[in-house]
């Protein structure tokens, strides 16, 4: 326990006047300081690996999906933005998804999707300024979801690294 | 009077109105700018350029809401209370002297609305009418933390009256007449002769009491907004409410002119003589000499705002009543020694 005694403050101590006056100087050399707020959105973030948009589908080397319709990310998603319908195919992969909708205005970038995928196939991109004016518009398709592996490597090389902890 | 005195007088009145409402919608902009900058951020900058045009949102806003009365208040003070508690802020301005006087047609006509040889009698008495307009904003409120709040502001402003006209009362001793325009005149010697260096104590008490009568930091307890939700406007909404936010920041503007006129030379430019200007052109630079002297104190008042804590109720009744009452009432002896030995 440490025992601290009450200062006791002399005369021109208690009259505060040289304080004040260092704290009015304080105040209007603040005035001229550099601002520490970010003037968006003209100047934006420069996006790095952790930072997470709406999830897209990775292309395989032909371009078709690499998902396999397997539904983890589905059942995996808390707000259920995800809904698939699989077919199967001719194709060594056997199984690729008919009917792949991410609902973005449900989404919550939470990138349980991406954790859940056996496949690398679903990633979260660094796409989050993506408002419409329409509803209709914020559900995403296959067509407007895939994307080629370069777009997303810095994803990919961070959640190989993130996920090979555990 | 005749009609040239009489178009004058208008004109002067349109003037200073103007000016006082104008400087509002500055304010207003200033006040968010400057603390902005002080907390290191930018306030706000996107409506115009630089965010000049905030004010207009501002207005537009106030001007668009919903006007609640509360059922439990009481309606025809409920309604007149904004009223009271805006109109003697300007009603003050209107013994302030901003120039010194002009020629037109041949009649001399003095840059000031009403050169009573009362001015400063009728400066008290009016800014203690505004203390009502608290009072009743309070209790017709129908509401405890509006109540609580009108009554503390209530206390405060008439504990701060006492030192505000000890401090005037020192600075009358020196110019020996309770017309401000005399007052002025009598600092017109040049820069050293300015009040403040003859009155060090009392522009200090003055200064703070200035802060207490307009509910500004340090002493804003009454609307202190994170302890009485907004103090007795907390009920007002719309129009009423910007009458009590105009009120305030013309209140302001009267302080701060009331202290340039009392102690900083009022209209007194140092040096402006020398350059040999006449008529027109030196009542223009005087005006802008006063107006930019009001101006350095509303940044100072805004500033202060930012460096000091709030002052809790019990140390500011204390710090009004134990202190700087005595104060004001030494100051007041001292002056008058000095004057009667022949100092001042």
């Amino acid at each position: 326990m440490v025992l601290v005694k009450e200062q006791q403050l002399s005369f021109w101590e208690k009259l505060f006047f040289w304080p004040l006056l260092k704290g009015l100087w304080l105040t209007f050399t603040l005035f001229f300081r550099k601002k520490v707020t970010r003037l968006y959105p003209e100047e934006k973030l420069e996006p790095f690996a952790e930072i997470k948009g709406h999830p897209v589908l990775v292309k395989r080397d032909d371009g078709k999906p690499r998902c396999v319709a397997c539904g983890l990310c589905e059942a995996a998603c808390p707000p259920r933005a995800i809904y698939i319908v699989g077919c199967e195919i001719e194709d060594p992969i056997e199984r690729a998804p008919q009917i792949f909708e991410v609902d973005t205005s449900r989404c919550i970038m939470c990138g349980f999707c991406e954790e859940a995928c056996p496949k690398e196939a679903i990633v979260m991109s660094h796409e989050f300024e993506f408002a419409a004016t329409d509803r209709q518009d914020l559900i995403f398709d296959l067509k407007k979801l895939l994307v080629s592996e370069d777009d997303v490597k810095d994803r990919l090389d961070y959640i190989r690294k993130a996920f090979d902890r555990w | 009077m005749s009609s040239v005195q009489i178009i004058a007088a208008i004109v002067k009145v349109l003037v200073v109105f103007g000016a006082c409402l104008t400087s509002v919608a500055i304010l207003v902009y200033l006040e968010r700018r400057v603390s902005a900058f002080i907390q290191l951020r930018y306030g706000p900058n996107r409506v115009g350029p630089q965010g000049l045009f905030q004010p207009v949102a501002d207005l537009t806003k106030l001007m668009f809401k919903e006007d609640i009365i509360p059922r439990e208040a009481d309606r025809l003070f409920f309604l007149m209370a904004p009223i009271l508690a805006m109109a003697p802020s300007f009603l003050v301005m209107a013994v302030i002297p901003f120039g010194d006087s002009v020629t037109v047609a041949g009649e001399t006509i003095r840059l000031i609305i009403c050169d009573a040889n009362i001015g400063v009698l009728f400066l008290l008495a009016i800014s203690s009418l505004s203390i009502y307009g608290l009072a009743i904003a309070g209790w017709s409120s129908g509401s405890k933390y509006s109540l609580m709040g009108g009554l503390r502001s209530t206390a405060q402003m008439i504990s701060y009256e006492l030192t505000l006209g000890l401090a005037i009362v020192a600075v009358l001793l020196l110019g020996e007449s309770f017309s401000l325009r005399e007052v002025v005149l009598g600092q017109t010697d040049g820069f050293l002769h300015w009040n403040v260096f003859k009155q060090p104590l009392g522009f200090v008490l003055f200064l703070i009491a200035v802060f207490a009568e307009t509910n500004r930091l340090p002493f804003d307890l009454p609307e202190a907004e994170s302890e009485l939700v907004s103090g007795y406007h907390t009920e007002y909404s719309s129009m009423k409410f910007a009458f009590f936010f105009m009120g305030e920041y013309v209140a302001m503007v009267a302080g701060a002119s009331l202290m340039v006129a009392l102690f900083f030379g009022g209209w007194h430019v140092p040096g402006l003589a020398s350059l040999g200007v006449e008529g027109w052109t030196l009542a223009l630079l005087q005006m802008a000499g006063f107006a930019a002297k009001v101006g350095l104190f509303l940044l100072f008042f805004i500033q202060v705002r930012w460096t000091l804590p709030r002052l809790r109720y019990d140390q500011l009744m204390n710090l009004g009543w134990k202190v700087l009452l005595p104060l004001g009432l030494l100051n007041v002896l001292i002056t008058a020694a000095l004057v009667a030995a022949g100092v001042f």
